[in-house]
């Protein structure tokens, strides 16, 4: 009878296994779908694989000199060459790949939650709170770009630590103002009031209906970020006030390779290369992350 | 218009009182001793504990944080930036003639970024999922991820070195200025080429687009006349944030280039440990950038009706 097959059938979309948060599956099937997105991916797991694995990969140590066999160009015993104290480039630059992500990783963690616990707590209580840290964020926001952490870490002296401390402290109000934004307007929002009304405290609301809501714009911003990140450490680097030699860093060995220019390019070539591969990915998956979240942030701070 | 204008002069007078106090502080609390710092300047090597505590009662460096900050604020008030601790320059002064080379430096980088950013981001828009496009969305993409230094080896291995056209470094002739203001320019490019696309792309799927094509516009008049002028507006906002990536960019860029300017100064300072200094350049750089945002956001008003400052709260 056409009635129970029909119920039959029914029961079989009913029991049908519930697609596990639909819209979860849709964002990842269109982030799949960007190819740039892809391989920025795999750029980031291959350059993740160098990092974790670096002393097995390298051939060489980051550090060892070979005076005799200085300014070699690429080689099957040097990938990419040697510099002018005879140190394998390819062993530096596997090498390179831990300050990079680990500054980039470090520096996104710590400004991320930071800068999004004070946009929710300045969004959400408002008043004196919220006057206070936004003018703190008008403050940093007013020296641009760079400048900054420039200054920063000129003062702080070189080294990881002060590149990091100089850009924790100068990159926080961007989630900041974002996150305090969003929870301005969500603040409105009926289910949020209804929340209320049922009696529910503010930290489950904060917890529950607003963290939810804002993430997906503080993952594309961190993820673009550690783009950010990466250029500005190693720009510091490259002028001096970051990471000093002998330590593999990209751009300090750019800045140093810059005196062989003519007669050994490989030297600067190989780690602005790295520089740039970095960066990119970085830039491929934040992008498609912000296709395909559907989130609207016009992440400007280049 | 006038209202608005005044309280936002009000508050960003305000945040650039932050900006010196945080400034101020930031010098304070840096490790090392200015007054160190000076004498070494003055007296060279050698130094006695006396003279470096002379030179501290002198400079008033012996007073308190919040007696030095005031006095400190005071001078500034009076236009009067300090002496710079390694030479004895004037700050002001010598910011201000460094400025030159840096407005150049910008004005012909924001220049050729629109250049190149504005067709290219249009013809992206209206051609969207050809080759063209696909061309466009990659190199702004590669652009975003260049570092400046990079790229400026980069020209400066291809057409100094090779092509040998033009010099590695200088300043003063227009042959001088192309290095940097393509390392710039095109790193700015790809930025701006990017927000062209998409602002233009949002522009084109709107009504009153169909609603001249139905009409039987011709596709130039549409694209001019209707599309170009609203797509545009968020292309200016983008301007004045590139402001602020300008003014980070020339640190990198005239250190490459050896062009004498603010950047360039300001890292100087840095490496000098010239408290005075750093302090000027930063809060000049600062200034500028706090009001080029202001004069941004009068002309998005004066340009778009839609947009009245004075009826928010």
């Amino acid at each position: 009878m056409a009635v129970i097959e029909n119920r039959r059938e029914l029961a079989k979309i009913i029991k049908k296994p519930r697609i596990k948060r639909p819209r979860q599956r849709e964002a990842w099937q269109k982030f799949s779908q960007n190819r740039f997105a892809v391989l920025g991916i795999l750029i980031i797991a291959f350059l993740a694989f160098l990092a974790l694995f670096a002393p097995l990969i390298a051939p060489h140590e980051p550090l060892e000199q070979k005076p005799v066999r200085r300014l070699e160009a690429p080689s099957f015993e040097y990938p990419f060459g040697t510099d002018d104290l005879g140190r394998c480039i390819f062993s530096r630059i596997v090498y390179g790949t831990r300050y990079s992500l680990g500054i980039g990783l470090i520096v996104v963690a710590l400004t991320s939650s930071a800068g999004t616990l004070l946009g929710l707590l300045a969004g959400y209580i408002g008043g004196l709170f919220d006057e206070t840290v936004m003018r703190g964020v008008d403050i940093i926001l007013a020296f641009p770009n760079i400048i900054p952490a420039l200054v920063l870490a000129g003062l702080l002296g070189s080294g990881v630590s002060s590149v990091v401390l100089a850009l924790v402290l100068t990159q926080w109000p961007t989630y900041t103002r974002l996150v305090r934004g969003e929870v301005l307007s969500l603040k409105k929002r009926a289910f949020v009031e209804a929340t209320r009304a049922l009696r529910a405290s503010d930290i489950y609301i904060i917890r529950k209906h607003i963290l939810p809501n804002c993430l997906g714009n503080v993952i594309v911003l961190g993820t673009l970020e550690i783009a950010h990140v990466i250029i500005f450490a190693a720009a510091l680097s490259f002028l001096g006030l970051g990471i000093q030699l002998p330590n593999p860093e990209w751009g300090a060995m750019l800045k140093a390779g810059i005196s062989f220019f003519l007669s050994a390019p490989h030297l600067s070539l190989f780690p602005g290369f790295m520089i740039m591969l970095t960066v990119m990915a970085f830039n491929f998956v934040g992008d498609g992350l912000r296709d395909c979240l559907d989130v609207d942030t016009e992440v400007t701070r280049a | 218009m006038w209202k608005y204008i005044a309280k936002r002069l009000l508050l960003i007078f305000g945040v650039l009182l932050g900006v010196t106090f945080v400034t101020f502080s930031a010098m304070y609390l840096a490790p090392g001793d200015p007054a160190e710092v000076i004498a070494l300047a003055r007296y060279g090597q050698d130094l006695s504990t006396e003279q470096i505590e002379a030179v501290r009662a002198a400079e008033g460096l012996e007073a308190p944080f919040h007696v030095q900050y005031l006095t400190w604020l005071h001078h500034l008030l009076h236009l009067d930036f300090g002496k710079s601790v390694i030479d004895s320059d004037d700050v002001l002064e010598e910011i201000l003639l460094r400025l030159p080379a840096t407005a150049e430096l910008a004005l012909a980088s924001l220049l050729l970024s629109l250049l190149l950013a504005l067709p290219a981001g249009v013809l992206s828009a209206l051609k969207q999922n050809t080759l063209l496009d696909n061309v466009c969305v990659f190199t702004s993409l590669l652009g975003v991820s260049i570092p400046n230094f990079w790229l400026g080896l980069l020209l400066i291995w291809l057409f100094a070195l090779n092509l040998n056209l033009l010099p590695t470094h200088g300043y003063g002739t227009l042959k001088e200025l192309v290095l940097p203001t393509l390392t710039l320019g095109t790193s700015m490019a790809a930025v701006t080429t990017r927000l062209t696309r998409s602002s233009m792309l949002g522009v084109l799927k709107q009504e009153y687009i169909v609603a001249a094509r139905a009409r039987g516009l011709d596709e130039s008049t549409i694209l001019f006349k209707h599309a170009l002028k609203n797509a545009l507006l968020p292309i200016l906002t983008l301007a004045g944030m590139q402001l602020g990536y300008l003014l980070g960019g020339v640190v990198i860029v005239e250190t490459i280039f050896a062009w004498p300017g603010l950047g360039q100064l300001l890292v100087a300072s840095i490496f000098d440990r010239d408290f005075a200094l750093i302090q000027g350049c930063v809060l000049f750089i600062a200034v500028l950038f706090s009001l080029s945002s202001l004069g941004v956001d009068i002309l998005y008003a004066l340009l778009d009706p839609r947009i009245r400052y004075d009826q928010q709260d």
